[in-house]
């Protein structure tokens, strides 16, 4: 493990924390990393995405990451509680990125910040210290990326016992088990499900095209990933749905590639698929389009269903296309368990979507985007439900 | 059909398995509404099989939908529903037990009771065995008194009555352990020197043994006592490694690691699988009987993995001829010796992003 001893100065200015960060995200979006294809490549590699996903994914992450953003977000706190505090981040999972707005809420709090990155993506945050520093060399002192066995390493506890607070982006089974080790100090940030919402009244090819896109970045992995888009109208409109995201689907994988598959999620894809035909034999309204890839992967998968409920996805671009009458069925029926409700994307184009967003925020719905930029989302999310910046700048946890 | 099986299970040499298997293959297809119909809708032509291994096989998954039987079923094993959900149990029906009798004892006396074969046993037209070498059985697991449905508790009520010598007993109740029948039972097998097979489940077994080690029994039962435990194999054994509860058997029974089978079955099968500890072979290697061959498919082509590569089980099982023999797994492993390694449960096995899983979300997981 690399040792970096971290000068105990009174804190790093946020300004230039702001034109740092602003500069290294411009930076990416202009291709100017050290060795960005070469970042790109094997970020997709270990995690299994293509490159063009890896792409698209991190432009989304590092667009919203402008200085006039970061300083309306600034702006949305108060205090100086952050100052002097030593603030770790953990993300264990496989979403390279993920843990870039944590990142950047510490060091513009006034933390000084220690990332232990995961076996699973071990790549990003190390060059996103190195592009800060190349912008500003005064961070580097303040920003500590490292790695040990996550839950197995003895240093773990001793590093972890040293932060004001923990954050920690992964399954919710690692979240409990933090928490309970490091109780009040660990803010955790676990799964969530995301989906899509449109109107008969919108256009429908529209809607659908866009919402490929968000289904094809990371590959339905994130929690603002859609697993699937509910129509509010009539069943026929449904049926057009499908029609029209298995077409956008199909040119999607044009731009965006889907990753490799796993042998575990390839068992998973396969399992999910025969209950689909069991369902039909067993007298369910399912029917479904796909791929129709023989002998390799499928690469992805459109069904419907007569049932107005939530069901997950399994992932890897298997979209579920369902259908409720009115927005009160929408609520009562087709949005799944609050605590586990990420964001719910709306269609630009759906005359609906004001009277929709406003059904949906009263029914506690944390996040509301826009279909296509579901995957983009402004600096200040909520991600379930945390102000991260400003519980920061109060001093912790809240 | 059935009485070629049987003989087949007595007589590896009275015909090859390929054409039973085929032969399996096309009563399933005529006698299986079910199984026909979901093949025909997907286009299938059963004329392209043509040899055991493209005999097209059902996922466990779809036994929590559709019910697959040759017959009027006489018997049902319900699965403990825990892997979809609630509300959706896979079931398993049999028109006719026997060969699910004669695959179980047959496959149980070969890998743990083998030093019992050694002087030969034969079998009734009914599978039963005329000269039951037998031993004194523990049980701890469901019985079907109090859980009808249960494929574990009709093994071990059939063990019990073929293979059971006096003394032995059933450990668990509806209510729970039956302690103080254990702790005599332990006891006697100590004094006396008379061996016992401890068989349950292992979260029973766990649970025993911290009854026993909180009054502060511990054994060291006779050399040729064993223990075969089933479930929690696929992966962790609750929050054990497989070395820790090994470690748990020596320190309360007495009983080593050299001792100790794993069984791996499930309820949509009439065979199970052991490992080959008390045959001297690789302890990790799950071992079948003849009568059931498994294919390691690779589940992104659908093909047989390479040698030595892992996939998902695909079992073919004869003497599952009252419902569908082929039957394709949701566990990972990799083929070894004369049988596989298990590797674990496909789902939920790997990190997936910071999306909620389907199976977090069916189990109610994911509370944060």
């Amino acid at each position: 493990m690399n040792e970096t001893v971290i000068p105990c100065a009174p804190t790093v200015d946020t300004e230039r924390v702001i034109r740092a960060v602003a500069t290294a995200a411009s930076s990416w979006l202009d291709g100017g990393w050290p060795d960005q294809q070469g970042l790109t490549r094997r970020m997709a590699e270990r995690c299994g995405y293509s490159t063009a996903v890896v792409t698209a994914g991190m432009n989304a992450h590092l667009g919203a990451m402008s200085e006039a953003e970061l300083r309306r977000w600034v702006g949305q706190g108060s205090g100086h509680g952050g100052t002097g505090q030593f603030v770790a981040i953990l993300p264990a999972t496989n979403l390279p990125g993920i843990a870039l707005i944590p990142s950047v809420a510490a060091l513009l709090a006034g933390a000084r910040l220690l990332v232990k990155t995961s076996a699973a993506e071990p790549f990003f945050m190390s060059a996103w210290k190195d592009c800060l520093v190349l912008a500003d060399s005064g961070l580097g002192p303040w920003i500590e990326v490292t790695e040990w066995v996550g839950g197995v390493d003895p240093e773990e506890e001793i590093r972890l016992a040293a932060c004001d607070t923990i954050i920690l982006l992964g399954a919710d089974a690692t979240v409990a088990d933090l928490q309970r080790r490091h109780g009040r100090r660990v803010i955790g940030l676990g799964t969530g499900i995301s989906l899509a919402v449109v109107s008969a009244a919108a256009d429908l090819r529209a809607a659908a095209s866009r919402l490929a896109r968000d289904v094809a970045i990371w590959d339905q992995r994130g929690c603002l990933s859609p697993h699937g888009i509910v129509l509010v109208g009539p069943e026929e409109d449904a049926q057009t749905l499908m029609t029209h995201l298995v077409d956008s689907l199909r040119d999607m994988e044009r731009e965006l590639p889907v990753g490799p598959h796993s042998m575990e999620e390839a068992a998973v894809l396969r399992t999910f698929r025969a209950d689909l035909a069991a369902r039909r034999l067993a007298g369910d309204t399912v029917e479904w389009f796909d791929s129709g890839d023989v002998g390799r992967p499928r690469r992805w998968l459109v069904w419907r269903d007569g049932l107005s409920a939530f069901e997950p996805s399994p992932g890897r671009r298997h979209v579920r296309v369902w259908h409720v009458s009115n927005p009160d069925e929408l609520v009562e029926q087709a949005l799944p368990p609050r605590a586990h409700l990420q964001s719910v994307g709306l269609d630009a184009s759906d005359p609906a979507a004001p009277h929709l967003e406003a059904v949906l925020r009263a029914a506690g719905v944390p996040v509301i985007s826009s279909l296509g930029s579901m995957q983009a989302p402004p600096v200040d999310w909520p991600n379930k439900g945390r102000h991260l910046l400003r519980e920061l700048m109060s001093g912790g946890p809240a | 059909m059935q009485a070629r099986i049987l003989q087949f299970m007595d007589r590896p040499d009275s015909e090859d398995f390929e054409t039973l298997a085929l032969d399996l293959f096309r009563y399933q297809w005529e006698s299986n509404p079910t199984y026909r119909g979901l093949l025909e809708a997907e286009g299938f032509n059963p004329s392209t099989v043509t040899g055991w291994k493209l005999i097209p096989s059902v996922s466990t998954t779809t036994f929590k939908r559709l019910i697959f039987t040759c017959g009027h079923p006489t018997l049902v094993f319900r699965t403990s529903g825990t892997s979809g959900g609630p509300g959706r149990r896979g079931e398993h029906h049999l028109v006719d037990a026997e060969l699910y009798r004669a695959s179980l004892v047959r496959s149980f006396q070969r890998l743990v009771l083998p030093e019992q074969l050694a002087g030969g046993v034969a079998y009734d037209g009914d599978a039963r065995c005329l000269n039951p070498a037998g031993m004194r059985l523990v049980i701890v697991a469901p019985m079907p008194a109090w859980a009808p449905d249960s494929s574990l508790g009709f093994m071990m009520k059939t063990l019990l009555d073929v293979l059971g010598s006096p003394g032995s007993i059933e450990g668990l109740g509806p209510g729970g352990l039956h302690l103080s029948a254990l702790i005599e039972t332990f006891s006697d097998s100590e004094d006396s020197g008379v061996p016992l097979a401890l068989l349950g489940t292992s979260s029973a077994l766990n649970g025993l043994m911290d009854r026993l080690r909180a009054g502060g029994h511990s054994y060291r039962l006779p050399d040729d006592s064993r223990i075969m435990d089933t479930g929690g194999s696929k992966g962790m054994h609750g929050h054990l490694s497989r070395s820790e509860q090994l470690d748990r058997y020596a320190a309360t029974f007495g009983i080593s690691a050299t001792r100790v089978v794993n069984e791996y079955g499930m309820t949509e099968m009439s065979s199970q699988f052991y490992d080959g500890s008390l045959v001297g072979l690789d302890p990790e290697v799950k071992l079948g009987p003849h009568w059931v061959r498994t294919r390691i498919v690779d589940p992104r082509t659908g093909v047989d993995a390479e040698p030595g590569e892992p996939g998902i089980l695909v079992h073919l099982d004869l003497a599952n001829m009252d419902s569908v023999a082929a039957i394709e797994t949701e566990d990972l492993g990799v083929a070894r010796g004369d049988g596989f390694v298990l590797l674990g449960r496909a789902a939920g096995s790997e990190p997936r992003g910071c999306s909620l899983a389907a199976e977090a979300l069916l189990r109610g997981g994911g509370s944060s």
